[in-house]
């Protein structure tokens, strides 16, 4: 049975179009919402076009054209208000991790040469105490200031304010000024050091691509409630979890803080979630211990042959059967779009044994990030689904089995990497194909598998990218570290653990034994850790005795290493 | 107090209290990833009465760093 898709969707030709377009359509209707009854807020589709409006008019007062507006913090919804009047201005919106150090931030900061930084409420603390070090950036724009002030400081509301009063005075150009579609309007640095990250260029026109992909593959509409719970410096969160729905009508309650995705599950009752696998990794698990802690395992097996059963001749109950296992999320969650992350089809099964629909999808900073997802009423179990409307793939030189490196054509493709023409030429086939670094092989019903990673690359349950390279270098600032390699392990309850493999500066361990070396290697490893994101940082080491084999070119031999 | 975090974090864990020593370490020993740690700052919190800020249970790696915290707090 093929869906029959019976939405109404207007298409997206920039973003101007989409902020008033979807105030005239959806007016009064919260866009976003607080999932925290103490901390109450509805943003209307109206507030966000107005917002956009005031802010976009005192940065065009600023005289900001093409200038970079770097924006960090958690979700609010200051954040896309920020990005869509810069980017509908013709400047660039810098998104910043801000799990980053701080010394990683002021790097990228400057790197980007960014005129402004906008920041939420949970950075109050930290970019004020560093101004000295920013070599470009003269405003900081806090949404929410909390007293620290210095003259380089300038109140989001009082560009609001001060835009308000320009717009009201008849400086209406936000209105009608020409938007520039092929412009880089948003540029993302991968993660890493200097030497490692790379600055992601995207145009609006690579974003509307895919975001018009996300909401044509997709099945939501105004009626849907979203809890959005994953960083919003993802360019899959920004694309899918905001821009799509922006479009779609959508209301999205804001998490703003990882500890309290729990308990708000239960207080939005969303019907929509958009994940990476960490999340439906932990819910699966956490669903299960529940089952077995109350002793229902045998109940709930003998309950999915039922309901299994009777959905083959067209009778669907598992919501009725499985209730109370989906109150634990609500009670209301069917469909949850899952990417960024390799994802455990048996997982994808499980949900789906409860009544609760996963599109699993794949995409690529790179690509906006859409390459793929699978689509309703046509899950491939372990596939990544066939490739979005506006975006092609195929298969690199494959091998016997199919296998090669995946390629991406589209409008959704980036435009290069900031400052980088060599690694941007690099990724490009000659005919103009995007090289995604994944290896895979595409069906004969164009559903798309992914086998395994051609770069070096840790990708975390939780979307993030981990270069081992990066952490290598870090490592090797220590005198008692010779050789390292990282790589990924996986520990006993099927948890990512980040593994440093040691060749230690044996002259400075003569005559000390095994498990000292192991401690001394150990201190140097936590006190590294402690300069690193919580996500980067080393879970376990192995000493090694003897060198790392290398290549005649002195290269490490990765690839043998298990 | 101390009997408390290690139960809030054997429920979470699936293992008994006496599997837990201060030096286990969340994400290796317990199997504890972030957003179950997450789920556990908040549980902690509901239970002391305390907040925990975001930025200081992200650096936590093993037991005794949520110990310490809260002994803190309290």
């Amino acid at each position: 049975m093929k869906y029959q898709d019976k939405r109404i969707v207007t298409p997206i030709t920039d973003f101007r179009q989409l902020v008033y377009g979807a105030a005239e359509r959806y007016g009064d209707k919260d866009l976003y919402a607080s999932p925290n009854p103490k901390k109450d807020f509805h943003y209307t589709y109206n507030d966000l076009k107005t917002n956009v409006v005031r802010l976009g008019t005192a940065f065009i007062e600023k005289g900001w054209k093409g200038e970079k507006i770097a924006v960090i913090g958690e979700a609010h919804p200051a954040y896309m208000t920020t990005y869509y009047a810069a980017t509908i201005t013709d400047n660039i919106i810098v998104p910043l991790d801000k799990e980053l150090q701080i010394e990683q931030i002021i790097n990228f900061l400057n790197r980007a040469e960014a005129i402004a930084v906008v920041y939420m409420p949970s950075m109050n603390d930290t970019i004020i105490h560093h101004i000295d070090k920013l070599t470009h950036t003269k405003y900081l724009i806090p949404v929410k200031p909390e007293g620290t002030d210095s003259e380089n400081t300038v109140p989001y509301e009082e560009l609001l304010s001060q835009g308000s009063e320009l717009y009201q005075q008849g400086n209406t150009d936000i209105d009608t000024m020409p938007i520039q579609l092929e412009n880089m309007c948003t540029l993302l640095f991968t993660s890493g050091t200097t030497g490692t990250s790379k600055g992601v260029m995207l145009s609006m026109k690579n974003l509307v691509a895919a975001a018009n992909d996300s909401c044509q593959s997709v099945i939501y509409d105004q009626n849907n409630t979203f809890l959005s719970v994953l960083p919003m410096n993802h360019v899959y969160e920004v694309t899918c979890g905001h821009i799509a729905l922006a479009n779609l009508g959508a209301t999205s309650y804001l998490n703003d803080n990882l500890k309290y995705v729990t308990r708000n599950l239960k207080n939005v009752q969303p019907d929509s979630l958009i994940l990476v696998p960490l999340f439906l990794e932990t819910m699966h698990k956490a669903m299960w211990k529940e089952i077995k802690k109350r002793g229902m395992e045998k109940k709930v097996n003998m309950g999915i042959k039922l309901t299994s059963l009777l959905l083959k001749f067209g009778i669907d109950i598992r919501r009725k059967v499985f209730a109370e296992i989906i109150n634990s999320f609500g009670g209301k969650l069917e469909n949850i779009i899952c990417g960024g992350a390799p994802l455990d089809r048996e997982i994808v099964k499980s949900f789906y044994r409860f009544g609760i629909h996963v599109y699993e999808g794949y995409g690529i900073t790179e690509c906006a990030p859409l390459i793929s997802v699978n689509r309703p009423l046509d899950i491939v179990y372990g596939s990544a689904g066939k490739p979005v409307p506006g975006c092609q793939a195929k298969i690199d030189q494959p091998d016997e089995n199919g296998i090669g490196e995946i390629l991406a054509y589209g409008e959704n493709v980036m435009l290069g990497y900031y400052q980088n023409e060599e690694a941007t030429r690099e990724v490009f086939t000659d005919d103009g194909w995007f090289r995604t670094g994944d290896l895979g092989y595409i069906d004969k019903d164009n559903n798309i598998f992914i086998t395994g990673r051609k770069k070096n690359l840790i990708i975390l349950s939780n979307g993030k990218n981990v270069f081992p390279e990066e952490i290598e270098e870090h490592l090797l600032h220590s005198e008692f570290i010779a050789e390292t390699v990282v790589i990924e392990r996986t520990g006993e309850t099927g948890e990512q653990l980040i593994t440093a493999l040691v060749y230690p500066q044996m002259e400075l361990f003569e005559n000390m034994s095994d498990q000292d070396i192991y401690q001394k290697i150990k201190s140097e490893v936590d006190d590294i850790n402690k300069n690193l994101p919580p996500f980067k940082q080393v879970h376990q080491i192995e000493i090694r005795k003897t060198e790392f084999e290398k290549t005649t070119t002195k290269k490490i031999k990765r690839f043998i290493l298990k | 107090m101390l009997d408390r975090i290690m139960e809030i974090l054997a429920d979470a864990a699936g293992i008994s209290v006496e599997e837990i020593t201060p030096e286990s370490e969340f994400s290796k020993d317990l199997g504890i990833n972030s957003l179950e740690f997450a789920d556990i700052a908040f549980t902690c919190e509901e239970e002391f009465e305390i907040e925990i800020n975001e930025k200081d249970f992200r650096k936590m790696i093993k037991v005794s760093d949520l110990i310490d915290y809260i002994n803190k707090l309290k």
